[in-house]
C-alpha cells in the first residue's frame, strides 16, 4: 500500500516470558479495516503499539514515519477510543471531551464549542452536562468516540466500539465507522464479533496467539486457501441426480448430501462453476439454488484458527 | 495553539488538582485538619501557656503535627492519587495518546498533588493559628512569621511529593513503600543517634525552620535536639527532592503504563 499512514514492521511483543505478539508486519491506508482474533490474540497489545502506549520488544512501529511511542508529533494524528470503561472521576461528558481538546491545543470557548458539536454528533447532547461515570456502556462507546475524533485525527482505533450498544445504536456506529473510513481516515476496528466486522469492512487483519494469520479481503484470503476445498451448496430439482452427474466431475472432489440439497467440495470453483453452468444450459442439472457456504468471515476465520 | 509542553503541563495539573481535591480523601482531610484545631483548643484551654513553658502550644503543633505528620501524609496520598489512580482505572491512556511531551504532563500532575498537599497543608496551619488567637487572644506565629513558615511548607510538601511520585512510578504496591518511609523512616530515623537523622526530610526541613525563625530556637535547645546547618539541611533537600524528580520524570517518559489486557 503505498498511501499507508501505520507501518508495522516485524513487530514481536512479550511480557516476561509470555509472548503476546511475534513477527507481526502489515501496512495501513486509509479506508476501515478490522482487526479480528479470539481473546488472548493480541489484539489489545497490537492496538497500543500502534497508538504508541506500548514499545515493541522487536520491530518498528512507524505511523506517517515516526514512532508513536516516542513522537509527540505523531500522536496528533492518533484518535484512540480505547475498550476501558472508565472516565476520570467527576467529570462531565462535556468537560472531559474539552479538556482533551484543550491538550490538543483547543483553547477556551473554541474548545467547548467544538465538544459541545461532537457530543451532539454522537448523540449525547441530552447527557452532556451529566458525569461521564454514571453514562450507559451506549453512552460511553459513544463519548469514547467522541474525544477520539476530538481533534480530526487522521488514524482512528476503536477497541470493541460496538460493546454494550443496543441494536440500533450498533446500527448507528456501524454507520458512522464507515463514513469515517469514506472520508479518507485510516480506522483500526477490533472486535470478536465476526459479523459486525463484516458489516463495517471486508478488508481485515486476523491475529491467532500473537500471529498475523491474514491480511487482506474476506475473499481474497479464501482464495488463498488452497489447502482447504471450497464448498458450495446447491438445491437441485431431481438432487440424486444431479448429484451423480456431478460427481463425475474431477473438479468435485466430495459431495454430501445435506439441508434439503447437497454440498460439493472442490479446489477449482470457477472451472466447477463454468461446468455446472454448462450442464444447467444443456438440461441435465436444473438448479434451484447455489450458494458459496465457506466463503464469509467466520468460516474464514475458523478455518485458519483450526490451522 | 500554545507550546505542547506548556499545555501538557496546564492540562496535567487541572486534571489532577481537580481529582485530588474532588476524592473523598480530601473531605477526610479537612476533618482531620478541624480535628487537629479541635485537639489544639482543648489543649489550650485545659493547659494555657505560662512563663514556664519554654516555647508556646501552637510551635509544637506546627512541628510535630503539621511538618511531622500532616505534611508526609498529604503528600502521600496526592501523590499516590496522582500517579496511581488513573493508571490503576486505565484513563491515563486519554492523556498519554496526546500530543504533548510526557515530561509536561508529568511535571503538571506533580505540580496538582503539590498544590493540593500544600493549600491541605496551609489550611491547617491556618486553622491552628486562628484557634489559638481565638482562645488566648494572641499567637507566636507573627505575620512575619507567616510567609517563613508557608514557604518551608512548600519546600517540604515539594520534597515529599517528588519522593512519593517516583516511588509511585517504582513500585506495584507503591502505598506500603511510602507509608513506610512516610511513618517508620521520618518518625523513628530523628530519634537515633549520629547523622542518621540527616536522612530525614523532617530533620532537616526543622533545620531549615529554625533557621528561618530564630523564635523556635528554644524549642530545640529544651528537646536537645542536634540539627544540621541550614546550608546542609536546604542541599539535602534540593538534592533527594531533586534526583527523585529526575528519576520520576526518567520514569514516566521511558515506561510503559498500559496494562496487559490480554
Amino acid at each position: 500500500m503505498s498511501d499507508a499512514l501505520l507501518e508495522v514492521r516485524s513487530v514481536s511483543k512479550w511480557y516476561g516470558e509470555v509472548t503476546a505478539l511475534s513477527e507481526v508486519s502489515f501496512t495501513l491506508g486509509p479506508g476501515v479495516t478490522g482487526l479480528l482474533g479470539p481473546n488472548g490474540a493480541g489484539k489489545s497489545t497490537l492496538l497500543k503499539l500502534a497508538a504508541g502506549l506500548l514499545q515493541p520488544s522487536l520491530g518498528t512501529v512507524r505511523l506517517g514515519g515516526r514512532d508513536p511511542f516516542g513522537s509527540a508529533a505523531a500522536r496528533a494524528a492518533i484518535g484512540i477510543a480505547p475498550e476501558l470503561e472508565g472516565f476520570p472521576e467527576g467529570m462531565t461528558g462535556l468537560q472531559f471531551v474539552t479538556a482533551m481538546l484543550r491538550l490538543h491545543g483547543w483553547r477556551g470557548s473554541a474548545a467547548r464549542g467544538r465538544a459541545r458539536k461532537l457530543i451532539e454528533s454522537v448523540g449525547l447532547a441530552d447527557a452532556r452536562n451529566r458525569k461521564a461515570e454514571g453514562y450507559s456502556k451506549g453512552m460511553r462507546q459513544r463519548l469514547k468516540l467522541a474525544q477520539a475524533l476530538a481533534h480530526d485525527p487522521l488514524f482512528l482505533i476503536l477497541d470493541e466500539p460496538l460493546n454494550g450498544m443496543d441494536p440500533p445504536g450498533r446500527r448507528e456506529m456501524i454507520d458512522h465507522i464507515r463514513a469515517l473510513g469514506a472520508e479518507g481516515r485510516t480506522v483500526l476496528v477490533s472486535s470478536h464479533v465476526l459479523h459486525e466486522v463484516e458489516a463495517m469492512t471486508p478488508r481485515l487483519l486476523l491475529l491467532n496467539r500473537g500471529r498475523l494469520l491474514a491480511e487482506g479481503v474476506v475473499g481474497e484470503i479464501r482464495d488463498l486457501m488452497e489447502d482447504r476445498p471450497h464448498q458450495l451448496w446447491l438445491r437441485c430439482a431431481d438432487a440424486r441426480a444431479a448429484a451423480a452427474r456431478l460427481m463425475a466431475l474431477p473438479e468435485v472432489e466430495a459431495l454430501r448430501f445435506q439441508e434439503e440439497g447437497f454440498l460439493v467440495e472442490t479446489r477449482r470453483p470457477e472451472r466447477f462453476l463454468e461446468e455446472l453452468q454448462a450442464r444447467a444450459a444443456g438440461g441435465e442439472v436444473a438448479v434451484e439454488e447455489l450458494e458459496p457456504r465457506d466463503e464469509n468471515l467466520q468460516a474464514v476465520f475458523d478455518y485458519l484458527v483450526e490451522a | 495553539m500554545g507550546f505542547p509542553a506548556g499545555r501538557g503541563v496546564l492540562e496535567g495539573f487541572r486534571l489532577t488538582l481537580r481529582h485530588c481535591l474532588r476524592s473523598r480523601r480530601t473531605f477526610l482531610f479537612l476533618a482531620l485538619g478541624a480535628g487537629l484545631v479541635a485537639l489544639e483548643c482543648v489543649a489550650l484551654v485545659k493547659h494555657p501557656p505560662t512563663e514556664s513553658h519554654r516555647f508556646h502550644p501552637l510551635l509544637i503543633f506546627l512541628g510535630t503535627t503539621v511538618l511531622g505528620f500532616s505534611l508526609p501524609l498529604l503528600s502521600l496520598f496526592y501523590s499516590l492519587s496522582a500517579f496511581s489512580d488513573d493508571r490503576e482505572d486505565g484513563t491515563l491512556i486519554y492523556l498519554l495518546v496526546r500530543p504533548v511531551p510526557r515530561a509536561s504532563l508529568y511535571a503538571g500532575k506533580l505540580l496538582g498533588a503539590l498544590v493540593a498537599a500544600g493549600a491541605l497543608g496551609a489550611f491547617i496551619t491556618v486553622g491552628l493559628d486562628v484557634a489559638t488567637r481565638v482562645v488566648l487572644g494572641s499567637s507566636p506565629l507573627l505575620p512575619a512569621l507567616y510567609p517563613r513558615f508557608l514557604g518551608l511548607l512548600l519546600i517540604g510538601t515539594g520534597s515529599y511529593a517528588a519522593l512519593y511520585a517516583a516511588l509511585a512510578l517504582l513500585f506495584k504496591r507503591p502505598a506500603i513503600v511510602c507509608l513506610f518511609h512516610a511513618f517508620i523512616w521520618e518518625s523513628f530515623l530523628p530519634n537515633a543517634r549520629g547523622q542518621l537523622p540527616n536522612l530525614t526530610f523532617s530533620h532537616n526541613l526543622k533545620a531549615l525552620l529554625v533557621d528561618w525563625a530564630p523564635e523556635l530556637k528554644g524549642i530545640v535547645a529544651q528537646r536537645r535536639v542536634i540539627l544540621p546547618d541550614a546550608s546542609d539541611a536546604g542541599t539535602f533537600l534540593a538534592i533527594v527532592g531533586g534526583a527523585a524528580l529526575v528519576a520520576g520524570v526518567a520514569l514516566f517518559c521511558t515506561r510503559e503504563w498500559e496494562k496487559r489486557a490480554e
